[in-house]
């Protein structure tokens, strides 16, 4: 016998299911023991997590997220519909003390939540003037922040230029001082040529005499010994 | 029973959830998001408290939801089902703890967890006598364990088809999978409960109210 698959039973276990795989599955469940037992099983199962309650209200309460608008809506309908309801069925009711007893209705039930209400419009109101002083506060110190800039930006390139003046003099100072040590290194190596000049003249004039003396000597001696010629 | 008309009344005229979700993220309306927190509340603590099996644990996880939800109210896609929605953070934030207490090796769930589950059944049992009492404490232990044994997947299934008598196609909304697939972790998480709770119930005396154990009469079945 072919079983329908696992995950078939599901929908037809919870009631929901299309009538014709609810018939379907039916008419298989009635001829097969098997899968009988293993929903029987499954619905079990399912009966048993019942014994596991869980606490009737959690003990804490959550944040004030009230509902009181819910119930003040409530009490007016139902004040609203026992007006209308007597005004239809009781022509002899005193107008003005259904009136009466309406108003104070509707104020104990309202008053608490137009308090609050108040309360919340006021809480919010508090907060958009510190946003808007806040947003004040910031637009001032951005305007301040950028004259500063502006000002120290301004001052800077006064001093950047003072600066540069400076430093073009001082240039300039160098330049002289620096042209001033290359003309007295030239005039001194001017001077030192001439002398090493005059000294090397020197030196050759008398090294040409010294030379001619001794011309003269070697003649003179030629003469004095006639030298001895061999026929 | 002045109280229930008065209350069906309202709710005629009353916001859906939708419309007070949409209200609580225009104008951060807290009347409105009150309304939801009013109608929601009980149902938010049952799912923690299935899913972690700790009522502590479940009734901080249900103000974390609602803290959750308000913060989150600027995304909300008002062309969706809030209930869907508020399920899913719900869980997501279910799944957070229990990966938590799972890092921390704190084993709540058998200790902890136990200690709360005899208060929770105390304050849930009023009139049986002390014998059933229990008897009733007992099989809500076994239960418990067993669940709290389940697999995240197969356990939220369950939690939420039987506890929150979600449908079927309502969960694969809340869990953004397939119908087939919620079907296959439905059938696989009644299997792995079934062989949890048989044998421990088969050793204990039957409840009263306990159906004839096997073998089944097929005709029983099919009377659904």
């Amino acid at each position: 016998m072919k079983h329908p698959h696992r995950e078939e039973w599901i929908p037809y276990l919870f009631r929901e299911t299309d009538p014709e795989t609810k018939k379907r599955l039916a008419a298989h469940l009635n001829g097969c023991p098997e899968c009988a037992a293993e929903l029987h099983g499954w619905r079990m199962s399912l009966q048993r997590l019942d014994a596991w309650k869980a606490p009737s209200t959690p003990r804490r309460t959550l944040p004030a997220f009230s509902s009181g608008l819910t119930l003040a809506a409530a009490a007016v309908l139902v004040l609203g519909l026992g007006f209308m309801g007597g005004r239809w069925f009781s022509a002899s009711v005193d107008s003005r003390s259904l009136r009466a007893g309406l108003e104070s209705s509707l104020k104990a039930s309202l008053i608490p939540e137009l308090r609050q209400q108040v309360r919340q419009e006021l809480a919010g109101e508090i907060d958009r003037q510190i946003e808007k002083s806040g947003r004040d506060f910031s637009a001032a110190l951005a305007k301040a922040k950028v004259e500063a800039i502006e000002g120290s930006t301004a001052e800077t390139a006064q001093a950047l230029q003072q600066l540069i003046a400076a430093i073009r003099s001082d240039r300039a100072e160098d330049r002289q001082a620096a042209a001033g040590w290359v003309d007295d290194l030239r005039k001194q190596h001017d001077s030192d040529f001439v002398s090493l000049r005059k000294d090397l003249e020197t030196v050759a004039a008398l090294t040409d005499e010294q030379i001619r003396a001794a011309r003269m000597k070697l003649i003179e001696l030629t003469a004095v010994n006639p030298p001895d010629i061999h026929p | 029973m002045l109280k229930k008309t008065v209350e069906g009344l309202a709710s005629w005229f009353s916001l859906t959830d939708e419309q007070a979700m949409v209200r609580a993220r225009t104008a951060a309306d807290l009347h409105a998001f009150g309304l939801l927190v009013e109608r929601w509340r009980k149902r938010i603590y049952n799912l923690c408290f299935r899913m972690t099996g700790s009522s502590h644990t479940a009734e901080d996880l249900t103000q974390e939801v609602f803290v959750k939800i308000f913060d989150r109210r600027q995304v909300y896609d008002p062309t969706k089902r809030f209930s869907t929605w508020l399920w899913r953070i719900a869980l997501n934030l279910c799944y957070d703890e229990l990966r938590r207490v799972q890092r921390r090796h704190e084993l709540s769930l058998d200790d902890d967890a136990a200690r709360e589950g005899r208060v929770v059944r105390l304050e849930a049992i009023d009139s049986a006598t002390p014998r059933a009492q229990l008897q009733q404490r007992e099989e809500a232990e076994l239960v418990r364990a067993a669940l709290c044994e389940l697999p995240e997947i197969y356990r939220t299934v369950l939690v939420l088809r039987h506890y929150e008598n979600l449908k079927l196609r309502e969960i694969a909304q809340v869990l953004e999978i397939p119908d087939g697939t919620v079907n296959s972790r439905m059938a696989e998480g009644l299997a792995r409960l079934t062989e949890l709770l048989e044998p421990q119930f088969g050793n204990k005396t039957a409840p009263a109210q306990r159906p004839a154990p096997r073998p089944v009469n097929p005709s029983e079945i099919l009377a659904l």
